[in-house]
């Protein structure tokens, strides 16, 4: 999946010679360099360069919130890094002689954000999937409360049309289980309803930090 | 305190106190000093050849790491999970404890935390039930070998425990903890780990690159290589022909001269502030036994404690365990070796069982509070946008450290009051035995009561 990727951002950018794909903390998850490179190295660099710009702003006193993109230009080689996902990035490698015009970074905008899905989640992303999956587990509660009071009704009714004693000894004993399951999923439910709201309360803080919709 | 201030810096002031006192008021001779920092002639040299035995797995390991060989290992044993949650959980663990029996505790987190990070992030979950219990297991690895942690390295040079007794009488036996712990970890976890989608186990299996961790086929060969005839060695060469430390450091030397790596990049690597650390606390507490003061502790806790042997060896694991929670365990292990050794008197194999005690407690003790080593793990978390709270943290924590010190505590049972042991471990058997088969099959509402009770538990654990 990423492979393709890759291609065809090199398709549509001939110039661009090697990609590396690498997070914050220096592991290259994906690169175009042949293993006769120090790999690790190279991501250790990416990642100590970056945080070398941030120590710059902090020394500064420029607040630091996230990068976009950093550009190294050179005589032969041109290097760009952009910011992918939360924590991974994306260094593209241009061969200075093949470039024709501006760099049309804007063109490959779609290639990056699909490698930025595939890649990285940030935290307000996993909070939602989290809330999601809580739903879903709430939604299906609530379908179980429908059903169990649908069979309570029945036995009720049935406990009040039947005249046969022993029988109706056997209907009290499924209401008093039908009833207890009751009980029972609708605590479930009050506890997936706190889990719920608190999972929204997270979110909207953490919205509310990083300053995003 | 050692959170504002560095420890080393604590610990030289700590010896420059101790060198005043000796020299200028005690009128003592510098070549005290000498012996106190390297040890005497007449205990053959103990804190020099620690100091020797840590500097040679300090090369080892570094040049293990710069090379990517404990990366490699991680992710290959990573992708073995496929990305089901509870083998991705055991795996991490498995490999958090096996990495921490070699490395220290610090290089071990500094290595896992982030790629677990990265993992999840490449899984899309969330990364603390994993961070958590491999922070956790870091501490049990520290008792598999005697060059597993610093506390283990002091205990056996100065008790002059070999390579295999140790493993024999306390390795085997973490080991057995370690599995127990697991299964605390997955009975806590299991309904809250989430499931990957397919196309995010896809990407972790197939695109993850995992040479690209690694400088160099040919040096990982040589690290692994080095690593594995370093733990034959530990295990075949007795001590009476190669001191450990030799063996250790030539091992490094043939490494770093083999590799072709930088010397100068891993020295720089080197963790001077724990060897800075560990001179200032050899003067301190060896200026506090000469002192007479470590005497005084020791009589005291012989006339005041259990007479009985046993309760003895149970005292020093809970003791050390609470006071390294609370201060480091490097100096508490220090400060009651020579303490243990006085009360054991000269009974050799009982001297032995008081320090596998010590060993057990000042290694494990570290996780019942938040403090020290964890609050690295708690940072890494932070820097990488996944905050763990401190209280989630302490009370998986201290509940698994107070569930592996009654395990052990069951093991020194089973030592010294057989009987009584295997009464306890019948009763424990039988109630959990008992149950599950309510849980499964026993009546309706014990069933629910059951279910809700291990609920609340889970509860109280994880939120």
């Amino acid at each position: 999946m990423i492979e393709n990727t890759i291609e065809r951002i090199k398709k549509i950018l001939p110039e661009v010679e090697h990609v590396v794909m690498f997070y914050n903390d220096g592991t290259v998850f994906h690169t175009t360099f042949e293993h006769t490179v120090n790999i690790p190295k190279l991501g250790n660099n990416f990642s100590e360069t970056l945080a070398s710009i941030q120590k710059m702003y902090e020394i500064c006193n420029y607040d630091f919130t996230s990068y976009n993109k950093l550009v190294f230009d050179t005589d032969d080689i041109n290097v760009i890094v952009l910011k992918l996902g939360e924590n991974s990035n994306l260094a593209l490698f241009f061969q200075k002689k093949k470039r024709a015009g501006e760099l049309k970074i804007r063109s490959i905008r779609r290639y990056i954000e699909l490698a930025e899905n595939l890649l990285d989640v940030d935290r307000v992303e996993l909070v939602e999937q989290e809330l999601e999956s809580k739903e879903s587990q709430l939604k299906e509660l609530k379908l179980q409360l429908g059903s169990q009071q649908y069979k309570l009704f029945t036995l009720e009714e049935f406990q009040i049309e039947t005249h046969d004693e022993e029988k109706k000894k056997e209907v009290a004993k499924e209401i008093e289980k039908a009833n207890r399951e009751v009980i029972r999923v609708k605590e479930a439910i009050d506890k997936k309803m706190v889990e719920i709201a608190n999972l929204k309360k997270d979110i909207e803080r953490e919205k509310a930090s990083t300053g995003s919709d | 305190m050692t959170e504002k201030m560095n420890r080393a810096i604590l610990a030289i002031s700590g010896a420059l106190i101790t060198y005043f006192v000796l020299t200028l008021i005690e009128q003592r001779d510098f070549s005290l000093i000498v012996d106190l920092l390297l040890g005497t002639q007449k205990e053959d040299y103990v804190n020099l050849h620690s100091l020797m035995l840590i500097v040679g797995i300090m090369f080892i390991v570094h040049i293990s790491d710069e090379i990517g060989t404990f990366q490699f290992l991680a992710v290959i044993a990573i992708k073995m999970s496929k990305g089901k949650p509870i083998p991705l959980m055991i795996i991490l663990c498995i490999v958090s404890a096996v990495f921490s029996s070699i490395l220290n505790n610090i290089l071990t987190v500094m290595i896992l935390i982030p790629l677990t990070i990265t993992i999840s992030r490449v899984l899309n979950v969330s990364p603390t039930p994993y961070i958590l219990t491999q922070a956790i297991m870091v501490n049990i690895g520290g008792t598999f070998f005697p060059i597993s942690s610093i506390p283990n390295i002091l205990i056996t040079r100065e008790a002059g425990i070999s390579f295999p007794d140790y493993f024999l009488g306390i390795g085997v036996f973490s080991i057995v903890t370690f599995a127990f712990t697991l299964l605390l970890f997955v009975f806590v976890y299991k309904n809250e780990l989430s499931i990957p989608k397919d196309k995010a186990i896809h990407i972790l299996l197939y695109d993850f690159d995992i040479w690209n961790v690694v400088q160099s086929p040919r040096l990982l060969v040589a690290s692994l290589g080095a690593l594995i005839v370093l733990m034959i060695s530990f295990f075949a060469i007795p001590e009476e022909i190669l001191a450990p430390d030799a063996i250790a450091l030539s091992i490094a030397m043939v490494l770093t001269i083999f590799s072709r790596l930088d010397a100068r990049e891993i020295i720089k690597k080197f963790d001077f502030e724990l060897i800075f650390y560990l001179l200032g606390i050899f003067v301190i507490v060896g200026g506090l036994e000469v002192a007479g003061v470590l005497t005084f502790v020791e009589s005291i806790l012989r006339n005041m404690g259990p007479r009985d042997d046993f309760l003895r060896l149970i005292l020093i694991m809970w003791i050390s365990a609470f006071s390294s929670a609370i201060i480091d365990n490097v100096p508490i292990t220090k400060a009651l070796i020579p303490i243990v050794t006085g009360i054991s008197g000269n009974n050799s194999s009982l001297t032995k069982r008081f320090f596998f005690s010590l060993s057990i407690g000042a290694n494990w003790g570290d996780n019942l509070t938040p403090l020290g080593d964890n609050i690295l793990v708690l940072n890494i978390a932070r820097e990488n946008n996944r905050p763990i709270s401190i209280l989630t943290f302490w009370k998986l924590g201290f509940i698994a450290t107070v569930y592996q010190l009654f395990l052990a505590t069951l093991y020194f049972t089973l030592i010294y009051r057989f009987t009584l042991g295997l009464v306890i471990i019948g009763v424990i058997g039988i109630l959990t035995i008992l149950i599950l088969i309510l849980q499964k099959i026993g009546p309706y509402k014990i069933q629910l009561g059951v279910n809700k009770a291990f609920l609340q538990l889970r509860n109280f654990i994880i939120t």
